[in-house]
């Protein structure tokens, strides 16, 4: 978006990876993404919140997965063929960390300039959409775009219904 | 002392590229303070060393260059491009100082008086044009060649040459070719220059100097260098040497050679075993290391699979292969684990020097001897070994060895020993720190738990278990509070410590003859040897060290009811339902199994449905967001790819 590859953007646009949730599209930088995965056996780890799905080996290497779909409140689904895990480096407490994100499915890369990039309305409740970079608008889609630092290093749920109420009006 | 002298070796070679990197970064960023303190705080903890170890024009030399950093500091000089080239030759001229410890090399004086120059309270000719603003200067090369009718106009060269020498330093190369053979004509200018000058000036603010006879004259203005060469003494014997007009190409060649003779001159100042020595170590970086690990780890984990495999396919040439995989796997698996140990002697140098301070300060004569210092650990617990050992030392001192006259009137050497012992035991360190002092009176101990409340008048307590109230928090017999220990603070974080690393600590003591505190420390952090358990089909290590018993029951037996105990050998030991504490749904198992943990004198049995195995698991940390379920220590990787939490048994205990 705005802070990332400064000279890049001027000249091509960004990158994003598009994927689905419940039907919806939204989109991280691909600066963020470290890897896509197949659906990983995951272990669970006791006395975690929910959306903390537990732990993956990543070739070796122990790697938290959270569950997408309940950390934004949205109705639970059995894994599918289609479930991937988005590998994605996520700062937290100013320490990088690599964190899976569960995700119905992934879609594209597409490359976006910043005009394409429409800012969050101002008028809404800036507490619910803070997780929400911006909004691209591809034919009739709207793709939401997450701020992937905020949404992960966060411990609490995001009420995705009311984001979309505050973006899409 | 031989081995300590080459820990300050290497120590020193360590603070001097501390204090290079520190220069230079300071070079990249001239006006930050922190910087200025990171150089300053360096070159102090540099020179108390090199005086400890007897360096003392080595550490006077330091105390000088520390000088000006000091004044720059305290604003009272400013950063220069000089003092930060002669810093960075400073730290060249220690090391060179520093291999040839008899011998003072002939540049020592000279390098020494510059150093002194630049100390701004020894002197006010750093306060002349070039140094007073913040800003580093530059080298400039003029060619300055005034036209034959150059004085018509009624300027003089000379003038302008004198103005320019007030901007900051300057070399001046006056050439006379141009002379005629025959009588001068006195209104004509004959000679030309090439002029050095370092100033803080940029080239536009030279150039108008020259405003007024800019057409009256040829005028070439050049950066020759960041450096102010002009301080150089090999610069300058150039300059004497060169004959040719000067050119900014010419400066460029000399820079680079002048390094690389630099580089050579340290070089051949070492003595020859040491050139030596520093090729047969490498430094690397923890990561690396850690990576490494990681990867043999990861090797580990499918070399267990192959042979999974293997032995279910049942086919003569792979067994072979993996047989043999199965063995390099070991080799380097063991062969990386020992690249992350260190000696416990890294840390004795420390323990030396504290204990070295703390008998002058307390007027008590104490030796220390360090038995086993080649004994290796995980460079993780050395690390987190340093502050409670220092602990323990201090206390020993303080409270264990007596003041000489006291020593000698009970019959022993007024000279009191603390040794410290380092052997290994099995998958274990065993490092004990013995004193030959008064020992801890056990009647005082008793009373004070009685007083704090930890016992009854009535219990009958083994030694161990009284001495073991020491680690009590709040709890301190000393009488008298000193500035080194006795304030109840210590024993209690000392225990938390070793406890943090898995590890144990005990007291043993007699009366009059001394103390003997013994740590056992596990090899390694990251390899550990568990159980490998079943709970409502998840699989979870448990570390065999806390591991006292195990026993099969009936399902029943562990209903909970009304006081979560159970009768374990005729004892009631308190059990905890790991399925019940995770959480888990389904069917229970129609038997359990029941480990039973012990930390200190509790014990508490955890009911698992299933002891599967033992497994030596590398553990792997489950990272900060999981830092809310602390009683997984960590996670490993099983033979098959599943990643199974390791359990902290203590914290267990504390849900």
């Amino acid at each position: 978006m705005t802070q990332s590859n400064g000279y890049q953007q001027q000249v091509v646009g960004d990158s994003y990876l598009t994927f689905m949730m419940n039907r919806e599209y939204f989109a991280v930088h691909v600066n963020k993404v470290t890897e896509l995965m197949e659906m990983l056996p995951v272990t669970g780890v006791p006395r975690a919140p929910e959306y903390m799905r537990g732990v993956i080996n990543l070739r070796g290497a122990v790697v938290p997965v959270i569950d997408t779909r309940v950390k934004f409140s949205l109705p639970g689904v059995a894994d599918t063929i289609d479930t991937c895990i988005i590998v994605l480096q996520v700062e937290v407490e100013q320490e990088l960390l690599k964190i899976g994100a569960i995700v119905d499915s992934v879609a594209e890369v597409i490359e976006v300039t910043s005009e394409a990039i429409q800012p969050l309305p101002t008028m809404g409740n800036k507490e619910r959409t803070r997780f929400i970079q911006g909004v691209i608008k591809l034919d009739s889609k709207f793709i939401m775009i997450l701020d992937v630092d905020k949404v992960f290093s966060n411990e609490e749920y995001i009420d995705l219904k009311q984001v979309q109420g505050e973006t899409i009006q | 002392m031989d081995k300590a002298h080459g820990k300050f070796l290497q120590e020193a070679a360590e603070l001097m590229d501390d204090l290079e990197k520190a220069v230079l970064r300071l070079e990249q960023a001239p006006r930050d303070k922190e910087q200025v303190e990171e150089v300053f705080r360096v070159m102090h903890t540099f020179k108390g060393t090199a005086k400890m170890f007897g360096y003392d024009h080595v550490g006077e030399f330091t105390h000088h260059l520390e000088s000006i950093f000091d004044d720059i500091r305290r604003n009272k000089q400013a950063l220069s491009d000089e003092i930060l080239t002669l810093a960075l030759r400073s730290v060249d001229h220690i090391r060179a100082l520093i291999s040839q410890r008899d011998h003072v090399p002939a540049a020592h004086a000279e390098m020494l008086a510059q150093v002194k120059r630049l100390t701004a309270s020894n002197n006010t000719l750093v306060k002349a044009p070039v140094a007073p603003t913040a800003e580093a200067g530059k080298l400039y090369l003029i060619h300055f060649a005034p036209h034959a009718d150059f004085m018509r106009d009624g300027s003089n060269p000379l003038y302008l040459l004198e103005d320019l020498a007030g901007l900051g330093e300057i070399h001046l190369r006056t050439y006379t070719d141009k002379l005629p053979e025959g009588a001068l004509n006195l209104d004509e200018t004959y000679l030309y220059w090439d002029i050095l000058l370092y100033t803080t000036r940029d080239v536009a603010g030279l150039r108008s100097e020259f405003m007024f006879v800019e057409d009256q004259c040829e005028l070439r203005i050049d950066e020759a260098s960041d450096r102010n060469l002009l301080q150089e003494a090999s610069f300058r014997e150039l300059l004497f040497q060169y004959t040719e007009r000067l050119s900014c190409e010419l400066i460029e060649v000399y820079v680079e050679k002048d390094t690389v003779k630099t580089a050579d001159a340290v070089h051949e100042q070492r003595p020859a075993h040491q050139r030596h020595d520093s090729y047969q170590t490498i430094k690397v970086t923890y990561d690396k290391i850690d990576k490494l690990m990681n990867i043999v780890s990861e090797l580990v984990t499918t070399q267990a699979r192959l042979s999974l495999f293997t032995g279910s396919v049942r086919n003569q040439e792979l067994e072979e292969i993996t047989e043999n995989v199965e063995k390099l796997v070991r080799q380097l698996r063991d062969e990386a684990f020992s690249i992350s140990l260190l000696p416990i002697s890294h840390l004795s140098v420390r323990f030396e020097r504290l204990v070295r301070d703390t008998s002058r300060a307390l007027s008590k004569q104490i030796r220390f001897e360090t038995i086993g210092g080649d004994t290796e650990l995980d460079k993780k617990i050395i690390e987190n070994l340093a502050d409670p050992m220092l602990h323990i030392l201090r206390n020993s001192m303080d409270h264990g060895i007596e003041l000489p006259d006291v020593r000698e009137r009970n019959g022993k050497d007024p000279v009191g020993t603390i040794r410290l012992k380092a052997y290994y035991a099995g998958t274990n360190v065993i490092l004990e720190v013995q004193d030959d002092g008064a020992g801890i009176d056990k009647q005082r101990v008793w009373q004070k738990a009685l007083q704090l409340g930890l016992a009854h008048a009535t219990d009958r307590l083994s030694d161990h278990e009284i001495y073991d109230f020491i680690f009590h928090p709040g709890f301190s017999t000393a009488r008298q509070i000193t500035d080194l220990s006795g304030r109840g603070v210590g024993m209690d974080v000392v225990k938390r410590a070793i406890v943090n690393l898995r590890g144990e600590i005990e007291i043993e003591s007699v009366p009059g003859r001394g103390t003997t505190i013994r740590l056992k420390l596990p090899l390694s952090l990251s390899i550990i040897d568990g159980l490998l358990v079943d709970i409502a089909k998840a699989k979870y290590i448990i570390p065999l060290s806390t591991i006292d018993k195990c026993y099969a029951v009936d399902r029943d037996a562990v209903c909970p009811d009304m006081n979560d105990l159970i009768v374990l050998d005729g004892e009631q030991v308190p059990y905890v339902d790991l399925r019940s504490i995770f959480r888990c749904q389904g069917e229970k198992p129609e038997h359990v199994n029941l480990i039973v943990a012990r930390q200190d004198e509790r014990k508490v049995a955890f009911a698992v449905d299933r002891i599967l195995d033992e497994y030596q698991a590398v553990i792997k940390p489950l990272g900060k967001i999981y830092k809310d379920q602390d009683f997984a220590s960590g996670a490993t990787i099983l033979g098959n790819g599943a990643v199974a939490l390791v359990l902290d048994t203590n914290r267990l205990m504390e849900l």
